[in-house]
């Protein structure tokens, strides 16, 4: 099988005043044509932007992206427009139909940016794509007049249009009911079987990514074949032990400690506070603060 | 709301063009109707006259006859005069050069060889003062204490409308000998009006006549119509200025709308990055949309400044100021149509690039 995708080496960070993000870590990942692979990892691992690379949306910041062995990193935006109209199909969480566009429209639309078909040709290949995806009857309604699911399933019938080497799902049933997302994914596992159309998924959803031929995992920017375990939690252990997170935290406390001290000593001052109260409050704090500074060293 | 914008758009574009083209072609109206006034003031290429009142020799005029290159002189007598209470201009001319200075008889005719003490009035004056052919009018000229009676032979047209840019526009015709007779200037004339074969320039002719006499005072009918025509495109260029305002407001209008129908359009722009539209197809359809701004509200802008110019044409001739043709010149016309299309896509261009830069990444990471 004919690689259709392939990463390798990418990384991504984002610069801030602060320092450096790293969203993804040298991710080196290949696709097969006629796989259905699913990215499965939880909000904030990187996998959006793992995807967006995948679909030139977005630059690494090193490594390279091939599709259909074509090096696209260097590619500006006009060419990779132009790319990604013929060689990427692309499902959104939020199905991302043109409001003011019938269905019909909305599939024939990749078809006249690609300048290869003419509107009729456009339209009767649009006809056909939104009967694969069992939505013929509903060709001339708007995305108001349609339900989540069938708005989701036009989507799939856009992102086939020009019978792209992959089709690119994010999150794709997360807006959905479970009936629907069971439709949805039912359609994707026959595209993918019957159709031989080459699916890659990024979901948190284990239920949908059992569909997949294949799944891989990923977690803080770092791709895996196996699902890692406990990695936050491991992470957060580690951080814990470190003795410079530790110091941090009972300095914060320090702080919070003697503010809360100056302000009982200003309201017994105000004769807002009973004398037996404050003196209470003030022992118990002062013995806490002084035990802290005793585990910071600074008494 | 969009609608709403956009229709207000349409005429902000409307009114900017309408105004435009309203002042186009009524200046251009006046431009044509003050070179005829022009023309008929000076019934000829070049005027001659004395450095009196009415002090140009018959004889001279002999002389001018001779001149190479002049076809035809055709003297004058003109006087600012009084008569039935109110100030007329008295124009004395030959018989055969009376077909010259008026047209359209609407009642009798003119006057002949031989007749004297008669005249014919000019058909507004006749109508303000109820004056009928047969009857008798007095006129006294400034120049003379006597008041001399004329029969009316005729009422007509006056096309030699001299001081017709200078208030007065009353005229009674009456045979040059006549004219010099009220005037005690016999075998004098106030003015020669020279026309000139084709063939010659009207620089030499000017030269020669300085030469045989050097006091005349000669104006040239170009010039007038030169002076004229710049002091009407000064008048041009200020109510130009003022129309700029207007078609400031059309590009105002047209980049606001334009601006929020791609900030309420952000994310379908997105959408359309992501399935492959490049930034040149993104922009087209803004531009375009501003275009068809152009073409619709340049189309009615252009229909309401024809209209409003005609409305402005009938108004200055019913004040009875002048005649203002309407003068639909299919190169200004296309010049507004073409400057509506222009601006409204010019001011259509920095949204459209705006939207063109418009990250798809960015605007569905924010859904």
């Amino acid at each position: 099988m004919s690689e259709v995708l392939k990463l390798v080496s990418v990384r991504k960070a984002y610069e801030f005043r602060g320092g450096t993000i790293e969203v993804l870590k040298s991710i080196n990942l290949s696709v097969k044509s006629g796989e259905l692979l699913a990215v499965m990892g939880p909000s904030g691992s990187g996998k959006s932007t793992l995807l967006n690379i995948a679909g030139t949306l977005d630059k690494p910041t090193s490594g390279r992206v091939i599709i259909g062995g074509v090096d696209v990193t260097e590619f500006g935006e006009d060419e990779l427009a132009a790319f990604r109209c013929i060689h990427i199909g692309f499902v959104f969480q939020s199905y991302n139909l043109l409001r003011n566009f019938t269905a019909l429209e909305n599939v024939m639309i990749p078809m006249l940016l690609t300048d290869l078909y003419n509107v009729s040709e456009a339209r009767e290949r649009a006809f056909e794509l939104l009967k694969i995806v069992g939505l013929s009857e509903h060709a001339h309604k708007f995305p108001s007049q349609l339900s989540g699911g069938q708005q989701q399933r036009v989507a799939i019938a856009r992102a086939l249009a020009n019978d792209p080497d992959i089709v690119l799902m994010d999150e794709p049933t997360g807006n959905l009911d479970l009936s629907s997302a069971a439709k949805i994914m039912s359609l994707v596992k026959w595209l993918n079987e019957v159709y031989g159309q080459t699916f890659m998924i990024v979901t948190h959803n284990a239920e949908l990514a059992s569909v997949a031929s294949r799944v891989v995992y990923i977690r803080d920017g770092r791709l895996f074949d196996k699902p890692p375990e406990r990695l936050l939690e491991k992470k957060l252990v580690e951080e814990m032990k470190s003795e410079e997170y530790a110091d941090e935290l009972r300095r914060a406390q320090l702080r919070l400690l003697e503010v809360k001290a100056s302000s009982l000593r200003r309201l017994m001052r105000e004769g807002k506070i009973r004398p037996e109260a404050f003196k209470r409050e003030i022992e118990l704090l002062e013995s806490r603060i002084n035990g802290l500074k005793r585990l910071l060293g600074l008494s | 709301m969009r609608k709403f914008a956009s229709i207000l758009t349409i005429l902000a574009i409307a009114s900017g063009v309408s105004a435009f083209t309203a002042l186009r072609l009524t200046s251009l109206g006046i431009r044509v109707a003050a070179q005829e006034v022009v023309r008929r003031a000076l019934a000829g290429e070049i005027i001659v006259y004395g450095d009196g009142l009415c002090d140009l020799s018959e004889l001279v005029l002999k002389n001018l006859e001779r001149v190479p290159g002049v076809k035809r002189v055709t003297p004058a007598v003109l006087s600012l005069s009084y008569s039935r209470g109110s100030m007329v201009l008295m124009l004395g001319v030959r018989t055969e050069d009376l077909g010259l200075v008026v047209e359209n008889y609407y009642e009798g005719g003119g006057f002949g060889e031989r007749d004297k003490g008669v005249a014919v009035v000019d058909a507004k004056f006749a109508s303000e003062k109820g004056i009928r052919v047969g009857e008798m009018l007095f006129i006294k000229s400034q120049a003379s204490p006597i008041a001399y009676p004329f029969r009316v032979v005729g009422i007509g047209k006056v096309t030699l409308e001299v001081q017709g840019l200078g208030g007065v526009t009353s005229y009674v015709v009456v045979p040059l000998r006549d004219a010099q007779r009220v005037l005690n200037r016999e075998g004098y004339v106030t003015m020669a009006m020279l026309i000139l074969d084709d063939s010659v320039s009207p620089d030499t002719v000017e030269e020669n006549i300085r030469l045989i006499y050097p006091e005349a005072r000669i104006f040239r009918r170009e010039e007038l119509l030169e002076a004229v025509s710049n002091i009407l495109s000064l008048v041009d260029a200020l109510l130009l200025s003022v129309t700029v305002v207007g078609l400031g407001v059309a590009v105002l209008g047209t980049a606001n709308t334009v601006m929020s129908n791609v900030r309420e359009h952000a994310r379908d722009v997105a959408i359309l990055r992501a399935v492959g539209a490049s930034k040149r197809v993104v922009v087209s359809t803004f531009v375009l949309e501003g275009l068809l701004y152009g073409l619709i509200g340049g189309t009615a802008g252009v229909a309401a400044g024809v209209a409003a110019a005609s409305i402005v044409g009938d108004f200055v001739e019913t004040l009875g100021i002048m005649e203002i043709p309407l003068v639909l010149d299919p190169v200004l016309i296309t010049t507004c149509l073409l400057a509506s299309f222009v601006v409204s896509s010019l001011s259509a261009l920095y949204p459209s690039l705006k939207a063109g830069g418009i990250s798809p990444i960015k605007v569905l990471k924010n859904e």
